[in-house]
C-alpha cells in the first residue's frame, strides 16, 4: 500500500514563491494497494491534480471512492474541478459525518449552488452516491478496511484508519489536541471553561484515537500550528506537531507524517520544521516525515 | 489613481513553479486613489496577501475603513474572505457590495459560504470588523469615498469563462456585475453622490453603448 499527498496545505490554497518546494494546495492524500485498489481521503484543492491524473491514467469512467474528514472549504473545494466527474459514467461515492440535520448530498451539493460554481453537482455527468460515516462502525470500501475515528474540531471531524494490504495508514485531520478545547457545534472567540463531563469526552475521544492508532504503520496528522501558534489560536481547532507525536508515541506508530500545514509557513521554515521534528522523533524512536505536495509513501513493512 | 493586481487567476489557485511570474492567486484588486482612498474588488485568494499588507497599517490597528466590491460570489472571487485579516480586528469598518445572485440576497449567499459547516466563523456575526453589506443594483452609479463607480450587468457565459471540460450548454446563472472606474478622470470628491438624476439603465443597454 502507497499513500500521495496531492495538496499538504491547511485553512486556503497559497501560490507563490514561498511554497514552491512543500507545495500550495489544500488537503488531498491518495491510497493505492499494491492491485491498483484507489481510494481518495479529503478533496481540497489538490484534488484537481489528483483527478487530472487519474483520468490521464485511465480515460474510461471509474469508480471513485472519496473519504471526507470534514466538510470545511479547505477539505472539499477541490471536488468541482476533479475532472473524472465530467466523465459520463464515472461513479463517485462520497463517505462523511453528517453533523447536523442536513443531509450530505445537501451539505456537500451546495457547494455548487449556483451563487459558487457555474454547474450544480446534479448536472454534472458523474454520478454521485453519499454515504454517513460514524465513529467506530467500521466500512470496507475497494479493497480497504476503513475505521472512521472521531476527532476534536469546529463542527465535528472524523480520522480514518486505514487496512490494506496487510497494513496500515491513518488519516488524522482535522483534530484539536483534547485537552484545552472540546469543540461543539458553536463559535469559539477563545478558550470556555471546561465542564467535568468536556474533561471526560475529551478523555474518552483521546483514548479511542490512540486505541485505533496503535498497531498503524504510519499517521498523517494536522499539525498546523507550531506550539507558540497553538498558544495564540488554541480554540482554531488544529494541533501542534508535539501533540501528534505524544499521541503517536503512545500508539506505538512507526512514523508520523506532518500534514495540513499552515498557509502562514513558507518553504524555508517548513525545511525548519522539517529537521526539528524528524530530531525530535529519534529521541523518541518514531521516524517523523514532513508532507509536501508529490510526495509518496510506501507503508506497512516493505517500507520499514 | 493606481491599480495593484493581487491575484489575476480565474477558476483555481494555482501553486507552484509555473504560476510564479504570473502568480496563481485569485481575482483581488485594489485601487488606491490620488488623495489615499483605497476600493477593493473581489476577494479571491489574492486577497490573503493583500489583507497582509493592510494589516500593517490601519486595519491592524482596528481603524481601517474600506469599500469591497464583488463582481459575483462565485467561489475564486470570494474564497479569501474567511481569511481577510481585516475583518478579525475589531474596530475596522468594512462594507462589502455587490449585486444579489439570483434568488438569494447578497448577504444569505456570504452567510453560506460562513455556514458552520464550511467554515468554523461560523457567519458573517462573528466577524470582529464592522461589515455591513449592500446590495447593488446593476446599472446604478456608487459614490464612494475617492471614487465613482458604474456598474452594469454582465451577460452569464459560464461554459467560456471557466473552461469546464464538457462544453453543453449550461443554463444562465447569476448576474455578475462589471464595474467601471473612471480612469483618467480626477477621482470624485470624498462624500461626492451620485449624479443626480441618472437611474438605473436597462444593463443591456449599457453593456451595448459600451462596445461602441
Amino acid at each position: 500500500m502507497q499513500i500521495t499527498f496531492w495538496g499538504v496545505r491547511g485553512s486556503y490554497p497559497v501560490p507563490g514563491a514561498a511554497t514552491v518546494r512543500y507545495g500550495g494546495q489544500t488537503s488531498c492524500v491518495e491510497t493505492r494497494t499494491a492491485s491498483g485498489d484507489t481510494l481518495i481521503v479529503d478533496a481540497g484543492t489538490g484534488m484537481r491534480a489528483l483527478g487530472n491524473k487519474l483520468l490521464r491514467q485511465a480515460p474510461e469512467p471509474q469508480h471513485h471512492h472519496v473519504l471526507l474528514s470534514h466538510v470545511h472549504w479547505d477539505h472539499i473545494q477541490g471536488l468541482p474541478f476533479f475532472s473524472p466527474a465530467y466523465v459520463p459514467g464515472t461513479q463517485i461515492s462520497v463517505y462523511a459525518l453528517q453533523t447536523a440535520a442536513d443531509e450530505l448530498h445537501q451539505v456537500i451539493g451546495g457547494i455548487t449552488r449556483h451563487e459558487f460554481f457555474p454547474m450544480p453537482l446534479e448536472s454534472v455527468p458523474a454520478s454521485f452516491d453519499f454515504h454517513q460515516v460514524e465513529p467506530g462502525v467500521e466500512l470496507d470500501i475497494a479493497g480497504f478496511h476503513i475505521i472512521p475515528i472521531a476527532l476534536n474540531h469546529p463542527f465535528g471531524s472524523v480520522g480514518y484508519r486505514i487496512d490494506g494490504d496487510g497494513s496500515s495508514w491513518a488519516y488524522v485531520a482535522d483534530t484539536a489536541p483534547f485537552t484545552e478545547v472540546l469543540h461543539k457545534q458553536h463559535f469559539l472567540s477563545g478558550l470556555e471553561p471546561l465542564t467535568g463531563d468536556d474533561r471526560l469526552a475529551l478523555g474518552a475521544m483521546r483514548d479511542a484515537l490512540v486505541h485505533r492508532l496503535i498497531g498503524v504503520d504510519t499517521v498523517v496528522y494536522d499539525t498546523h500550528f507550531l506550539p507558540d501558534e497553538y498558544a495564540q489560536f488554541p480554540h482554531y481547532g488544529h494541533s501542534t506537531p508535539d501533540q501528534a507525536l505524544d499521541i503517536c508515541c503512545e500508539a506505538g506508530a512507526r512514523r508520523l507524517v506532518l500534514y495540513h500545514h499552515a498557509p502562514t509557513h513558507g518553504d524555508d521554515q517548513m525545511d525548519r520544521i522539517a529537521a526539528e521534528y524528524l530530531a525530535r522523533g529519534a529521541r523518541r524512536n518514531i521516524e517523523v516525515l514532513t508532507s509536501f505536495e508529490g510526495m509518496t509513501l510506501p507503508v506497512g513493512p516493505e517500507a520499514a | 489613481m493606481k491599480i495593484r493586481f493581487w491575484g489575476v487567476r480565474g477558476s483555481f489557485a494555482m501553486s507552484g513553479r509555473d504560476f510564479l511570474r504570473y502568480g496563481g492567486n485569485t481575482t483581488s484588486v485594489e485601487l488606491v486613489a490620488d488623495a489615499g482612498q483605497r476600493l477593493l474588488i473581489d476577494l479571491g485568494t489574492g486577497a490573503t496577501e493583500l489583507a497582509k499588507q493592510l494589516m500593517t497599517g490601519e486595519f491592524g490597528k482596528g481603524h481601517g475603513t474600506v469599500p469591497i466590491l464583488l463582481t459575483h460570489t462565485h467561489l475564486d472571487h470570494i474564497q479569501g474572505l474567511p481569511f481577510f485579516t481585516p475583518f478579525f480586528i475589531k474596530g475596522n469598518q468594512i462594507r462589502i457590495l455587490g449585486a444579489a445572485p439570483s434568488e438569494m440576497t447578497l448577504e444569505a449567499t456570504l452567510q453560506n459560504q460562513l455556514s458552520p459547516h464550511y467554515s468554523p466563523l461560523n457567519g458573517l456575526e462573528n466577524l470582529a470588523a464592522g461589515v455591513t453589506i449592500e446590495t447593488i443594483i446593476p446599472g446604478s452609479t456608487l459614490a464612494l469615498p475617492g471614487f465613482e463607480v458604474m456598474t452594469a450587468a454582465l451577460p452569464a457565459r459560464l461554459d467560456v469563462d471557466h473552461g469546464l471540460p464538457d462544453h453543453r450548454r449550461w443554463p444562465d446563472r447569476g448576474v455578475p456585475v462589471r464595474r467601471r472606474v473612471p480612469i483618467g478622470r480626477r477621482a470624485a470628491p470624498r462624500g461626492a453622490r451620485a449624479r443626480p438624476g441618472r437611474r438605473p439603465v436597462d444593463p443591456r443597454r449599457d453593456v451595448r453603448r459600451r462596445r461602441v
